[in-house]
């Protein structure tokens, strides 16, 4: 609770509510718990109960646990209870309500994370709730319904592209444990907020059996990408009785349909089914319906199969509102053919199978396109989207069949070869990092290129620069252009032709081979990106490279938080810590051309005169680091650094060797050297030095100025000057 | 919570036999008898409700225990039925429900009167004939005294409550302000 409530208000709020009190001694129809235990009780009495009307159960010490009726036999009446059932106790009375289960709807839900009751678990308070809704209701009719006709941007390529999803559609997100069925889903949400806000998806995340701490995980990551505004998590937790499990994606479909009926969008997340089938063979057995295959209970096909069947695309006359469906379903070792998963393929419109060998092969998202299918959502896709990505499937299609041929590359023909190239070029441009959904515009340009071979004179290494290059130069250059495309939104003649000039324009100015190809694939690439970050700004390749770097006593889970705190943040002190340690160090200028272990040897002596600490203990520490991962970042410069073991240590001595120094056969000739050698407690400013070295040498001019200057005074204003341009520039 | 159910088939059908034969005075008289002797040993009752009486025994426990002391024949029959069928475990609630039954049909109804103080007599005169016209039936008022109640009184009968105490309130009234 917020302790910011003024008391005034709670007093107010009081009196308005018991003024509205009105006492009275009304008659209830009580009974008597007969037994209870494991989350479910008979009750006797309560005869004229009704299917699924909740149940005050008091217990001995006064508290109120509620409950559900489920079965209704002819001697007693079953309830699952919603709360402590342990406290439950025989002889407790139950008492009827009168009203079947019903939760707050409205928009006060937004940006909440509440229970399958819809009672608020975040903190933050009261809600406010325009009304409360059944959680169980039936689907709309036929009459009310229409056609799935307006698509629903994931803003994940590969399924804008080939696996459409309208607005009202329920698409199943089917694949093993740890195949990123979630992070589709969170990606989607996440893209709804570049929707036009008159035509907003209202997300809801239903987490049904999760951890806890993967709940809160996700709120925070749909917070950090200001998500979280026109969603609502409905979470019932690992820890929550199976009845809330069993409740949550009816009551949640009950939040969303709120939206459908009054004419907007809402899109609605199960996560996932399996775990919620579960909850209800629980429930099922503990009140010995009978049990069938797998022990789920008869009705388990009913269960999804009508939760599914509200969402719906509305008609014009009933306000034309949309409720769109992704239920997740956990397959075991990629069976889809185990009883849930061919229940839930059979109600939806269709299925994105995600691929645990295709995940583990570094394709992100693991979409398996050869199955995975969309029954309704072609009709949905944007026109532009459709001419774009027509051959897609079959070029990749043709390419898997091929694929097996591979090995055999320069025995096959020309065409084959060709046919190859292409298919591996499209997968690679297909692949797209957690949280960065893609405008589905720039998805048609990027994919676009590569159907009409575009790609094929590039390595595919480049692709992924070719296209963060490619959106830079877009966004910079040809604004108008995407303004046009949005507008008409085919793909035109007059388009396609503008369209091809833009890409031929980039590609005059695009250049993967700039960047040298360096000491470690991994590195390159990181560092291109980085480098190339000239107009798309700052930048998570950067966060990586200089945590690759980090030394292992510098490391802890958290590094990569701190890191991007230290890069984004403005700690000026640190900051002029570091100018301050750049215009004290010693600055060494060599026109020799060395070996490493000289130059390590050399610094070492120097650096236990400034220091307490033995130059051959240095010597073979610098060793050591350089033994786990080569700290030659690139074939130009190396930033060897080690902790030492005294307290309140920091030194840095910089090198520049004009002739340059053998590090290893991919490194030959390093020309400048960060030497950081620091105490365990300056840990925090070692990793501020880490990354603003790592800054100042991404300044394109570094190179070339580093090898001009003249001496070593020169060499120390070019890095002040380099990390105040930075500075500038960053803010 | 299945004993309590088949003492109300067998008081049921007990009842009927009873009624069938006229011999519905005799009858209650017995079942008060084993209504005592249950109150009197609170052992017997214990071992009727433990789990697995072999038959025999159980037959040798109800001639010795009830039936040797049980007027109406008709009654004895059917503690010995119940000891075939090993239903045993529902003797205890025989009483209970026959009485519920015999109630019905008298047009009688106990209603469990919880005051928080002891009652005017006058006050209570006035619940017995409003309850009377509410349900229609004799009433038979049990009269109890709760002071947690704070205030007012709560009535229950079969399947009923109806709540006017302060407790009461005061809990609708948490509802309402949601604490």
């Amino acid at each position: 609770m917020k302790s910011s409530i003024n008391p005034g208000e709670i007093l107010d709020v009081l009196k308005k509510r018991i003024a509205g009190f009105e006492p009275s001694a009304e008659e209830d129809e009580i009974g008597r718990v007969l037994s209870a235990g494991d989350g479910v009780a008979s009750i006797w009495g309560l005869n004229s109960i009704l299917s699924g009307e909740l149940v005050e159960i008091e217990t001995d010490d006064g508290e109120i646990v509620n409950a559900m009726a489920m079965n209704l036999e002819e001697e007693s009446v079953s309830v699952v209870l919603f709360s402590d059932y342990e406290k439950v106790k025989e002889g407790n009375v139950a008492k009827r309500t009168d009203s079947v289960a019903s939760v707050p709807v409205g928009e006060g839900l937004l940006g909440r994370v509440v229970d399958p009751l819809g009672n608020p678990i975040d903190g933050f308070g009261e809600m406010k709730s325009s009304a409360n809704s059944r959680v169980e209701v039936k689907a709309p009719g036929i009459i009310s319904r229409e056609n799935v006709t307006e698509p629903l941007q994931t803003g994940i390529k590969a399924i804008d592209a080939m696996i459409p999803i309208g607005r009202g559609q329920r698409e199943l997100i089917i694949g093993d444990r740890r195949t990123g069925k979630t992070a589709i889903a969170i990606d989607t949400i996440i893209n709804q907020k570049n929707c036009d806000p008159k035509e907003r998806v209202h997300c809801f995340y239903v987490a049904i059996g999760q951890k806890r701490s993967s709940v809160v995980q996700i709120m925070e990551k749909l917070k950090k990408y200001d998500a979280m505004e026109y969603t609502t998590i409905i979470a019932a937790t690992a820890s929550d009785p199976a009845s809330l499990q069993y409740l949550a994606p009816y009551s949640a479909c009950a939040m969303a349909e709120y939206f459908r009926d009054s004419g907007r969008h809402a899109l609605i997340i199960f996560d996932d089914l399996t775990k919620h089938s579960q909850a209800y063979r629980e429930i099922s057995l503990l009140m010995r319906r009978s049990p069938g295959r797998e022990a789920y209970p008869g009705d388990v096909f009913y269960l999804h199969s009508r939760l599914l069947e509200r969402a719906a695309k509305m008609s014009e006359e009933f306000g034309g509102g949309s409720l769109t469906a992704l239920p997740i379903v956990e397959t075991q070792d990629g069976d889809v053919s185990a009883y849930i998963p061919t229940n839930i393929i059979s109600i939806t419109d269709g299925q994105i199978f995600l691929e645990d060998a295709l995940f583990n092969s570094g394709l992100r998202p693991a979409i398996n396109v050869g199955i995975s299918v969309s029954r309704v959502g072609g009709d949905a896709q944007l026109k532009a989207m459709k001419q774009t990505a027509g051959s897609l499937r079959l070029d990749l299609a043709q390419f898997r069949e091929l694929a097996a041929f591979m090995q055999f590359s320069s025995d096959l023909d020309k065409s084959t070869k060709k046919q190859l190239d292409r298919g591996e070029r499209l997968t690679e441009i297909l692949k797209q990092p957690q949280y960065e959904p893609i405008d589905v515009f720039k998805q048609i340009i990027i994919l676009k290129a590569g159907i009409s071979g575009r790609f094929d004179k590039y390595p595919t290494v480049k692709l992924r620069l070719y296209q963060r290059e490619l959106f830079a130069y877009v966004d910079k250059n040809e604004p108008d252009f995407m303004q046009k495309l949005r507008k008409v939104g085919e793909l035109t003649d007059e388009i396609e032709k503008e369209l091809n000039k833009i890409y031929d324009d980039f590609e005059k100015t695009f250049n993967p081979e700039t960047m040298e190809t360096g000491v470690d694939a991994g590195y390159t690439v990181n560092m291109a990106l980085a480098m190339s970050q000239g107009h798309s700004g700052f930048n998570r390749d950067m966060l990586q490279l200089v945590e690759r770097i980090t030394g292992r006593e510098l490391a802890s889970p958290s590094l990569e938080e701190e890191l991007e705190q230290i890069i984004g943040g403005e700690d000026t002190l640190e900051k002029d810590r570091f100018d301050k340690l750049v215009d004290s160090c010693l600055i060494i200028d060599s026109d020799k051309e060395e070996v490493m272990k000289v130059v390590f040897k050399h610094v070492a002596e120097k650096m236990a005169l400034s220091t307490d600490s033995d130059a051959d203990e240095i010597y073979s520490k610098l060793v050591a680091r350089e033994e786990q991962t080569s700290t030659a970042l690139s074939p130009f410069f190396s930033i060897p650094h080690i902790v030492s073991e005294g307290e309140d240590e920091f030194d840095m001595v910089i090198m520049r060797s004009k002739k340059g120094i053998f590090f290893s056969d991919a490194a030959p000739h390093v020309h400048a050297l960060f030497f950081l050698f620091g105490s365990l407690d300056q840990r925090h400013f070692h990793l501020v030095t880490l990354s603003a070295i790592a800054q100042i040498i991404q300044t394109p001019t570094f190179e070339t100025g580093w090898l001009k200057a003249s001496g070593i005074e020169e060499l120390r204003e070019l890095i002040l000057s380099s990390e105040r341009k930075r500075e500038k520039t960053g803010k | 919570m299945i004993f309590k159910m088949c003492a109300e088939r067998y008081a049921g059908a007990l009842f009927a036999v009873a009624a069938e034969n006229k011999e519905l005075d005799a009858v209650t008289a017995d079942i008060r008898t084993i209504d005592e002797i249950f109150e009197k040993v609170p052992e017997i009752r214990k071992y009727c409700l433990s789990a697995n009486i072999a038959t025999d025994n159980g037959k040798i426990v109800i001639e010795e225990a009830f039936i040797k002391y049980l007027k109406n024949a008709k009654c004895a029959n059917t503690l010995r039925v119940m000891a075939e069928n090993r239903r045993i475990s529902s003797l205890p609630f025989l009483a209970e429900h026959f009485f519920a039954i015999l109630a019905e049909k008298e047009n009688r109804v106990t209603i469990s009167a919880q005051f928080a103080t002891e009652p005017d007599p006058e006050i209570v005169e006035k619940l017995k004939k409003k309850m009377s016209n509410k349900t229609g039936k004799v009433v038979e008022l049990n009269l109890d005294v709760n002071p947690e109640l704070l205030g007012g009184f709560i009535l229950k009968w079969s399947d009923r409550m109806l709540d006017n105490s302060v407790k009461g309130r005061l809990k609708s009234l948490k509802k309402v302000i949601k604490i």
